[in-house]
């Protein structure tokens, strides 16, 4: 399997950095002064799940993508 | 490494919107942090946007948002190139590729002010945001 195939299969590497606080962010930032709405939350969260739902896998802007690739990685 | 899954990816002007006090951002982002989730930062959005932003005094708010576990900074990996050059040929400009590459390998949609940036790709992968 190329790189270009697996690439979307692996882990997705992320880094952290130094955590300042395990405090809910909605507090970090209603002490910062910018409190947040909590039903404008529940909204979000509604949102996030409905588009969890609808999301495809993306097979075709992968192959888009892998299309328009440098064809020497091909 | 964070064991928290991604649920979204910020882009530069996501970032720029949480530093300048963008609600729709916090309250995204205070959702995804309350769920147990984490908001991807692309190393290269990162550093597009606090570019501009620390000059008008954001740095404080730079510092609120990656010393969170609710965001994590992703680099982009070597052998990735030749998938980033196909989305930057897609698109024209690197760091918008770099979001959406970080949201094509995770399964997760842009935060974004400007949707129009990522049109190039033929498929909507965005979450708009106005404010």
């Amino acid at each position: 399997m190329t790189a270009l195939a697996s690439r979307a299969a692996r882990p997705y590497p992320g880094h952290m950095t130094a955590p300042q606080t395990d405090r809910p962010l909605a507090e970090v930032l209603a002490d910062a002064g910018r409190p947040v709405d909590p039903d404008g939350m529940r909204r979000a969260g509604a949102e996030l799940a409905a588009r969890d739902a609808r999301r495809g896998d993306r097979a075709d802007l992968l192959e888009r993508i892998r299309a328009a690739a440098p064809a020497a990685a091909a | 490494m964070t064991d928290r899954p991604p649920r979204l990816v910020a882009d530069a002007s996501a970032i720029a919107g949480f530093v300048r006090g963008s609600a729709a951002v916090g309250v995204l982002l205070a959702e995804v942090d309350a769920e147990g989730g984490t908001v991807l930062i692309p190393y290269a959005c990162l550093v597009e946007a606090a570019g501009n932003v620390a000059v008008a005094g954001g740095a404080p708010y730079i510092g609120i948002l990656l010393g969170h576990p609710a965001t994590t900074v992703v680099v982009d990996q070597a052998e990735d190139w030749p998938m980033m050059a196909g989305i930057r040929s897609m698109l024209g400009v690197y760091e918008p590729a770099a979001a959406a590459w970080a949201a094509v390998t995770a399964g997760v949609d842009v935060l974004t002010r400007y949707p129009q940036l990522y049109a190039g790709l033929g498929e909507d992968i965005t979450y708009p945001f106005t404010d």
